[in-house]
C-alpha cells in the first residue's frame, strides 16, 4: 500500500506522494464532515457535511485504486458523484417543502414528532 | 377420537354461538355444550381400573399400536420412508416401548396420535392417566357448574345508576367456551408443545373473562394475571426448546412427553447445570399458577376483581394447572434435580401454607380471604410433593380436586353474599344465617370443607399430605433427630400444622362475621334466600364435598397408578431415593404405628 | 392454484430463456454467457417503472386503477418468475436450504476467483428476499389502494417509488460486491425518502422524511467511508473475495472500525439501535402504506445485505490475533439493546402508528437473534456452524414472513380505524369491539401474534429463532443464552403495550357518539384484515404447510449440503461394497 502514485520534487529532493497522504487527507475531509453534522442545525450545513463524507471517501476510492485496486475505485468514485447529486436532490427538494411550511429549515424546529 | 372429541366440542359451540344473536339462546347453547362435555369426559374414566391405568389388554395394546401402526404407515409410503420425521418417530416408538416397562406409557388410554408439524418433530399426541382424567372430569364438572353463577349475571343491576352491570355476556359465554377448551387441553397433551399452546390458549379469555366483567380493578388485574403467567411460561418455552435441542438423535429432537421422560433424565445426569436451570424454569412457570409463595401477588387481585364464574374456574382449574405441570413435567423430566431441590420446594410449601393463612386472617373483604385460603390450600400440593411418600403424594394429588371442589364452592358462596349486599366486607355483614338459613346451611359445609373437618373431603387430603410428610425422611441427615435438621421434610411439617390452625381460625372467624351475630345493617331483611340458580350451583358442589369426604377411594383410586408411575420414576434415576424409600419401608413396619400406616397405605392406594 | 401458476411460470421461463431447470449457482461462463436471463425479474420491474412515467404522462390513460393494475402486473410477473425458476414455488415446498447454503457453496466452489461476474448472485438466499420484497410490494399496493387519504393525482409517482424501492431491495438482496450493495441501498432510500414525504402538505410527514433524509444521508456517508477503507485494504470490492483477503492484513483497529462503520449504514436500514432514531418519526409521519412497507420490505433487505456481509466477514473474530469486531458479541449485543429499547420506549407511546413503529424496532432486535446464530456459525465454521448458520439464517427469514404478514396487518387496521375516526391516536381505539367486533377480534390476532402467543403464526417464528439461538447457545456461546433470555423478558414486557390495544378496544367505553356508528370497513381493507389474521392462524394450525414433499427441505434440517451429500452417498457406497 506504499505504492508511489506520484513523484515530486520538493527542493530538488524527489518527495515520493504516498497512500497515506491521500488517506490523511480523506481523513480531515471526514473529519470536518462528521464535525458540521454534529455541530450545525440547519439542514442545508448538514447535507453539505454529508458532501465532505461522502468525497472524503471518493479521494480514498481514487487513491486506492491507483495504488493497485484496478479500475473498481475510481468507478465508485464516479458513482458516488451521481449518487452525491441524487442526495443532494431529493434532501433539497424535501428542505424546501419544510421551508414552506414550517418557515424554517432548523433542523431542531420542527418537533411534531416526539416520544 | 373421544378426547379430541372433549376438547374440541366447547369449541364448537362457542363457534356456533358467535352466529347467535339471542343471548337466551347462547346460554342454553353453552350449557348443552358444557353438559355434552361433561357427558363426553366421564366417558373417559370407562376403560380405567381400580389402579387409574388400563383394564383390558385389549384397549392397551389398541391405544399403544395406534403409533405403531403410523409408522408403519409412514415406513411402506416411499415417500415418507426415509424422511426425518419418520425416522424420529421410530426413535419415539422405541423410546416409547421402553417407557411401558416402566409403566408410563401404558398407564395411558385414549391415545391419539397425528403429525402436526413434521419439520419440528411436533405431534397431535393426546392421551390421558388417572391424574389427567380426575382433572378433565372436574374441569368440565367445574364449568357446567359455575355456569349457574354465570347464568344470571345479564340479569344483575348496578347499584348506583341501576342499569345492567354486565353487558356483551354473549362473548362471555363464548369466551368461557374457549376457556373450557384450552384447560381440558392442558390436561390431556402428551406432547409439550401441544401442551404449551393450550397452556397459552388459556391465558387470553382469561384475560378478557376478568379484564371486560371483573370489578372495578379489573384491568390492573387482568393484565398483570396475563403478564405473571407469560412471564413464567416463557421460561418454560426456553426450557422447551432446551428438551428439543437436547434430544436430537439426529432427527430432530422430541417434543414427545413420554419419550422426554425417558430420554431426558439420563441427559441431565451428564449436564446437572442445564438440569437445575431447566427445572428452576419449569418450576417458576408453574409455581405462578400453582400460585406459590413469592409469585402469588396476582392471585387475590385476580380472583378478587374476577366475576364470580370466573373465580371458580380460576381457583378451581387454572391453579391445578400449575400443580398438574409439576407432576407431570418437573418431576418427571428432572427427577434428578427435582430430589435436589427438595428442600426449596418443601420452604416455599410451607411458607405458602402458613403465610397464606395468615394473610387469610387478616383480610377483611370475604372474597380476598377465599382467594388467600387458595395459596394456603395449594401449598399442600408442594408439601406432599416434596416428601415423595406414596401416601405424601396421593395427598397432593387429591388435594388438587379437593380444593377444586372447595375454593369454587368458596366463591360461589362469595357471590351469593355480594350480589344481594354489594359488597363484601366481612365486618359490615351479621346475622345473616336468620335470614338466608339455607344458605348458612350450604355455607357451613363449604366452610367445613375448606377446613379439613372429618367427613368432608379437604380432611382427606390434608391428613395424608401430613402423614405423608411426616413419613418422609428426606431431607434429614438420617440419625433421626429431625427436628434439629431445618431440611427435613418431617420438620416442615411440623411447622405447616400452624396453618391447620389458622385456617380453622380465619374460616370460622368469618363464618361467625357473616352469620352470627347482629345484623349490621337494615337492608339484609329484604334478602331472599337461594334461588334455583344458587341451588343447582351449590348443591352438586356440596354433595363432592361430602361424597369424596366419605368415599375418597372415589377419586384416589385413579391418582394412586401416575403417582406410583412418579415415585418409581424418581427411584429409577435417583438411587439415593430408591435407597430411602426401602428404608422407610422397613423402618415404618418397625414403627409402634407402622401397622397402621401399612394398613392405611393399603386402604387408600389398593 | 398457486402451484399451477407457478408451475405455468417456470414452463415459460424455460421457454423463452432456456435456462437450465436446477442449481442456481451456475459460473457465468458455465452457462454460456447467458447471464442475462437470471436478471429478467429485475429488468421488469425496472421497465414497469418507466412504463408508469410514460402512462402517467398521458392524461388518458393514468387513471388509479390503471396505473395500479401496471404496477401489480410488473411486481407479480417477477415475482412468479423467481418462483418458476427456483423450481418449486416458495408456498407449497420452499427449500430454506438454499438460504444460507448458498454463501457457504460460493466459498466452497471458489466463486469469488470469477472476476467480472460477481456483481449479482442469484441463490436461493437472494430469490428470497426478492420474492419477499415483491411480496411486500404487492401488499403495498392493496393498502394503497385502501389509503383513501392518498392524493390519488399523484398516484403514477407514488407507484413508480415504490416500484423502484423494490428493485433497490431485490438487487441489495443479490450484491455480492459493495459497489452494488451501496448503489441499491441508496436507490431504495431515496425512493423512500419521496416516499415518507409523499403527502406535501404534510407537516408531520415533511418533518419525519427531514429526519429520515438526513440520518439516511450520514449514515450512507458513514458507510461509504468505511467501504473505501475496506477497499483499501483489499483491494476489491467483491464481499467474499474481500472477506478473504482481509484474512491477511494485521491492522484489527483499522478491519474493526471498517466493519464497525460499514454495519452502521446496514443498521439503518434494519432499524437497529443505536441506528434506529429516524425510525419512530418517519413511521409515523409516513402515509400508513408506506410505514408498513418501510418496516417490513426495507427492514428485511437490510438484514438481506449484512447477512451477506457479516458472513463473508466471519473471519474476523477467529482469523486475526485482536478481534476488533467479534461479532457473536457484537449482534447479540446489538439485539439485546434494539430490542429492550424497542420494547420498554413503545410502552410510553400514545400514538398507534409511533407504538408499532417501536414495535418494529423491537421486532428488529429479534431478528437479530438469528443474525446471532448465523455469526456464531461462521466463526465456528466446518460442519456443526455450517448447521447453525443455517438454522439461524433460515430462522430469520422463517420469522420475518411471519413478522410481514402480521405487520401488514395490524397498519392496515390502524388504517381502518384511522378512516373513520380520522385519528390515529391509541385513543382512536376505543371501543373499536362495539363499532366492529371481526376488525377487533382480527387485530387481537395480529397482537398475538406480534407479541408470539399461540395459536399464531408468530409463535412459529419466535420459537425458530428461540431454537436457532439455543442452539447456537450450547456451541459454546454463553452469550446467546443471556440474549434469548432478555428476548423472553421483553416479549413479557411488550405485552404489556400491544394488550393496551386490546383494553382500548374490548374494554374501554369509547366515546358515546363514536362507539353507536359502526365503522365500515371496504373489501380491501378485510381483504387485508382478513387475510392476514387468518393467514397467521392458518399458518400455524397447519405448521407441516413449510415443509418440503420429502420432508427433507424443512426449516432447519435439510437437504445435506453438496459436499456432506457427496461424503454421504460416498460412505453409504462404502458400506454397501462392505456387504
Amino acid at each position: 500500500m506504499s505504492a508511489t502514485l506520484a513523484a515530486v520534487e520538493v527542493a530538488g529532493m524527489p518527495f515520493k506522494l504516498g497512500t497515506d497522504a491521500y488517506l490523511l487527507l480523506s481523513l480531515l475531509m471526514f473529519s470536518l464532515g462528521v464535525g458540521c453534522i454534529v455541530s450545525r442545525r440547519n439542514a442545508v450545513a448538514i447535507l453539505m457535511g454529508v458532501e465532505l463524507m461522502l468525497n472524503a471517501a471518493a479521494i480514498n476510492f481514487v487513491a486506492f485504486g491507483a495504488a493497485g485496486g484496478g479500475l473498481d475505485g475510481q468507478i465508485f468514485a464516479v458513482f458516488i458523484i451521481i449518487l452525491a447529486a441524487a442526495e443532494a436532490a431529493v434532501g433539497l427538494a424535501i428542505i424546501l417543502n419544510l421551508f414552506g411550511l414550517f418557515k424554517t429549515i432548523d433542523v431542531d424546529h420542527p418537533d411534531l414528532l416526539k416520544g | 377420537m373421544l378426547l379430541t372429541l372433549t376438547i374440541f366440542t366447547p369449541l364448537l359451540f362457542a363457534l356456533i354461538c358467535l352466529f347467535v344473536r339471542d343471548l337466551r339462546t347462547v346460554k342454553l347453547l353453552t350449557l348443552t355444550g358444557t353438559l355434552l362435555t361433561f357427558f363426553l369426559s366421564l366417558g373417559l374414566i370407562l376403560p380405567l381400573g381400580s389402579r387409574g391405568s388400563m383394564t383390558s389388554l385389549a384397549q392397551e395394546c389398541e391405544d399403544t399400536g395406534k403409533i405403531g401402526s403410523l409408522l408403519a404407515d409412514l415406513r411402506g409410503n416411499p415417500e415418507t420412508r426415509n424422511t426425518s420425521y419418520t425416522e424420529n418417530l421410530a426413535r419415539e416408538v422405541e423410546v416409547m416401548q421402553r417407557a411401558s416397562q416402566s409403566e408410563y406409557s401404558s398407564s395411558l388410554h385414549h391415545i391419539e396420535f397425528v403429525p402436526w408439524i413434521k419439520s419440528f418433530n411436533v405431534n397431535y399426541f393426546l392421551g390421558v392417566d388417572g391424574l389427567g382424567v380426575a382433572l378433565i372430569v372436574l374441569t368440565t364438572f367445574l364449568c357446567l357448574v359455575s355456569l349457574g353463577a354465570a347464568w344470571n349475571m345479564d340479569k344483575s343491576l348496578d347499584h348506583h345508576t341501576h342499569k345492567p352491570k354486565y353487558q356483551g355476556m354473549r362473548a362471555f359465554f363464548i369466551l368461557y367456551l374457549i376457556l373450557e377448551t384450552g384447560i381440558i387441553g392442558v390436561f390431556c397433551s402428551m406432547d409439550y408443545l401441544l401442551f404449551y399452546v393450550f397452556w397459552e390458549v388459556v391465558l387470553l379469555p382469561m384475560y378478557f373473562l376478568v379484564g371486560i366483567w371483573g370489578g372495578p380493578r379489573r384491568i390492573y388485574a387482568a393484565i398483570k394475571f396475563f403478564i405473571y403467567t407469560l412471564a413464567g411460561s416463557l421460561l418454560m418455552f426456553i426450557a422447551m426448546l432446551y428438551y428439543y435441542l437436547a434430544t436430537d438423535g439426529g432427527h430432530g429432537g422430541t417434543f414427545n412427553v413420554v419419550a422426554l421422560t425417558e430420554l431426558l433424565p439420563r441427559h441431565f445426569a451428564l449436564a446437572p447445570t442445564a438440569g437445575a436451570l431447566c427445572f428452576i424454569g419449569l418450576f417458576v412457570a408453574f409455581a405462578v399458577k400453582v400460585p406459590v409463595w413469592p409469585f402469588h401477588t396476582w392471585l387475590p387481585d385476580a380472583h378478587v376483581e374476577a366475576p364470580t364464574p370466573i373465580s371458580m374456574l380460576l381457583a378451581g382449574i387454572l391453579l391445578k394447572m400449575g400443580g398438574y405441570g409439576l407432576f407431570r413435567f418437573s418431576y418427571m423430566f428432572m427427577p434428578q434435580q427435582a430430589y435436589d431441590m427438595t428442600t426449596v420446594v418443601l420452604v416455599l410449601g410451607s411458607i405458602s401454607i402458613v403465610y397464606g393463612a395468615y394473610c387469610a386472617l387478616g383480610q377483611t373483604d370475604f372474597k380476598r380471604m377465599v382467594a388467600y385460603s387458595s395459596v394456603s390450600h395449594m401449598g399442600y400440593v408442594l408439601l406432599g410433593m416434596a416428601a415423595m411418600t406414596k401416601l405424601g403424594l396421593i395427598g397432593a394429588s387429591f388435594q388438587m380436586i379437593n380444593h377444586g371442589i372447595s375454593s369454587p364452592m368458596m366463591f360461589a358462596l362469595v357471590g351469593v353474599i355480594y350480589e344481594r349486599a354489594h359488597h363484601r366486607d366481612l365486618n359490615r355483614f351479621g346475622g345473616i344465617a336468620n335470614q338466608m338459613p339455607k344458605y348458612a346451611g350450604m355455607a357451613l359445609v363449604g366452610f367445613f370443607a375448606s377446613i379439613g373437618l372429618p367427613g368432608l373431603n379437604g380432611f382427606i387430603s390434608e391428613a395424608l399430605v401430613f402423614f405423608g410428610a411426616f413419613q418422609s425422611n428426606l431431607g434429614n441427615a438420617g440419625d433421626g433427630a429431625w427436628w434439629m435438621v431445618w431440611t427435613s421434610v418431617r420438620f416442615w411439617t411440623v411447622i405447616c400444622t400452624l396453618g391447620i390452625v389458622l385456617t380453622a381460625a380465619y374460616l370460622l372467624w368469618g363464618y361467625q362475621r357473616v352469620f352470627y351475630g347482629k345484623m349490621k345493617d337494615p337492608h339484609y331483611k329484604d334478602f331472599k334466600d337461594l334461588n334455583a340458580t344458587e341451588w343447582a350451583t351449590l348443591v352438586p358442589l356440596a354433595i363432592f364435598c361430602v361424597v369424596l369426604g366419605i368415599f375418597p377411594q372415589l377419586g384416589i383410586k385413579y391418582l394412586d397408578g401416575p403417582m406410583r408411575v412418579l415415585q418409581n420414576n424418581m427411584a429409577r434415576h435417583v438411587p439415593e431415593f430408591a435407597r430411602q424409600i426401602e428404608e422407610d419401608r422397613l423402618e415404618n413396619l418397625n414403627r409402634p404405628a407402622g401397622k397402621e400406616i401399612a394398613m392405611l397405605n393399603g386402604v387408600y392406594t389398593k | 392454484m398457486l402451484l399451477e401458476a407457478t408451475e405455468a411460470a417456470h414452463s415459460a421461463t424455460q421457454a423463452v430463456l432456456g435456462l437450465p431447470r436446477g442449481p442456481y449457482f451456475k459460473m457465468a461462463e458455465e452457462i454460456g454467457g447467458h447471464t442475462l436471463g437470471y436478471f429478467m425479474p429485475e429488468l421488469i420491474v425496472c421497465f414497469t417503472l418507466c412504463l408508469m412515467l410514460l402512462v402517467d404522462v398521458s392524461d388518458k390513460l393514468r387513471s388509479p386503477r390503471n396505473l395500479l393494475s401496471l404496477a401489480f402486473v410488473g411486481m407479480l410477473a417477477p415475482l412468479l418468475l423467481i418462483l418458476g425458476k427456483w423450481g418449486t414455488a416458495l408456498f407449497i415446498y420452499p427449500d430454506w436450504g438454499n438460504l444460507a447454503q448458498a454463501a457457504h457453496f460460493f466459498k466452497d466452489h471458489g466463486y469469488v476467483e470469477v472476476a467480472g461476474a460477481s456483481m449479482l448472485a442469484f441463490d436461493g438466499f437472494a430469490n428470497f428476499f426478492k420474492i419477499f420484497a415483491l411480496a411486500s410490494g404487492l401488499i403495498t399496493l392493496a393498502m394503497l389502494h385502501y389509503d383513501r387519504s392518498l392524493p390519488r393525482k399523484s398516484f403514477g409517482e407514488m407507484l413508480t417509488l415504490v416500484l423502484g424501492s423494490v428493485l433497490g431491495m431485490m438487487l441489495l438482496a443479490s450484491s455480492t460486491n459493495l459497489l452494488m450493495a451501496y448503489l441499491s441501498i441508496e436507490l431504495m432510500s431515496l425512493a423512500s425518502f419521496v416516499l415518507v414525504a409523499f403527502k406535501r402538505s404534510d407537516r408531520k410527514g415533511t418533518e419525519g422524511a427531514l429526519k429520515y433524509m438526513l440520518f439516511g444521508a450520514v449514515s450512507s456517508g458513514v458507510m461509504i467511508y468505511g467501504i473505501s477503507l475496506l477497499y483499501g485494504m483489499a483491494g476489491t470490492l467483491d464481499i467474499a473475495l474481500m472477506g478473504q483477503r482481509l484474512r491477511d492484513v494485521n491492522d484489527p483497529l483499522a478491519i474493526g472500525l471498517a466493519l464497525l462503520m460499514v454495519t452502521v449504514g446496514f443498521g439503518y436500514k434494519m432499524s437497529i439501535a443505536p441506528a434506529h432514531f429516524w425510525a419512530p418519526d418517519a413511521y409515523e409521519g409516513a402515509p400508513t402504506p408506506v410505514t408498513a412497507f418501510l418496516s417490513v420490505a426495507s427492514k428485511a433487505a437490510g438484514f438481506a445485505g449484512f447477512i451477506r456481509f457479516m458472513d463473508a466477514m466471519a473471519f474476523q473474530s477467529t482469523g486475526n490475533a485482536l478481534p476488533i469486531i467479534n461479532w457473536v458479541s457484537f449482534v447479540a449485543v446489538l439485539g439485546a439493546l434494539t430490542m429492550t429499547i424497542g420494547n420498554l420506549t413503545a410502552l410510553w407511546q400514545r400514538n398507534a402508528k409511533r407504538m408499532l413503529a417501536y414495535s418494529s424496532i423491537a421486532h428488529a432486535g429479534y431478528l437479530l437473534i438469528g443474525v446471532a446464530a448465523v455469526a456464531v456459525g461462521g466463526e465456528l465454521g466446518g460442519d456443526s456452524g455450517r448447521a447453525i448458520a443455517d438454522m439461524g439464517a433460515s430462522a430469520t427469514a422463517f420469522y420475518m414472513i411471519a413478522y410481514c404478514i402480521m405487520n401488514f396487518g395490524a397498519f392496515a387496521v390502524v388504517m381502518a380505524v384511522a378512516h373513520e375516526t380520522g385519528s390515529e391516536e391509541m385513543s382512536a381505539f376505543d371501543g373499536l369491539a362495539k363499532r366492529n367486533m371481526g376488525l377487533a377480534v382480527m387485530m387481537t390476532i395480529l397482537l398475538l401474534s406480534l407479541v408470539g402467543i399461540p395459536p399464531t403464526f408468530g409463535f412459529l417464528g419466535k420459537m425458530n429463532l428461540f431454537i436457532a439461538g439455543l442452539e447456537a447457545a450450547q456451541a459454546g456461546y454463553p452469550i446467546m443464552a443471556v440474549l434469548l433470555v432478555v428476548a423472553a423478558v421483553n416479549t413479557a414486557i411488550s405485552c404489556y403495550y400491544y394488550f393496551r390495544f386490546l383494553r382500548a378496544m374490548f374494554i374501554a367505553p369509547g366515546e358515546p357518539a363514536l362507539v353507536s356508528r359502526p365503522l365500515i370497513v371496504s373489501n380491501t381493507g378485510w381483504l387485508l384484515v382478513g387475510g392476514s389474521a387468518l393467514l397467521t392462524v392458518g399458518l400455524f394450525l397447519w405448521g407441516s404447510l413449510f415443509t418440503a414433499p420429502t420432508d427433507e427441505a424443512t426449516m432447519l434440517r435439510r437437504t445435506p449440503a453438496p459436499a456432506a451429500a457427496e461424503a454421504q452417498d460416498a460412505s453409504k457406497g462404502h458400506a454397501g461394497h462392505g456387504h
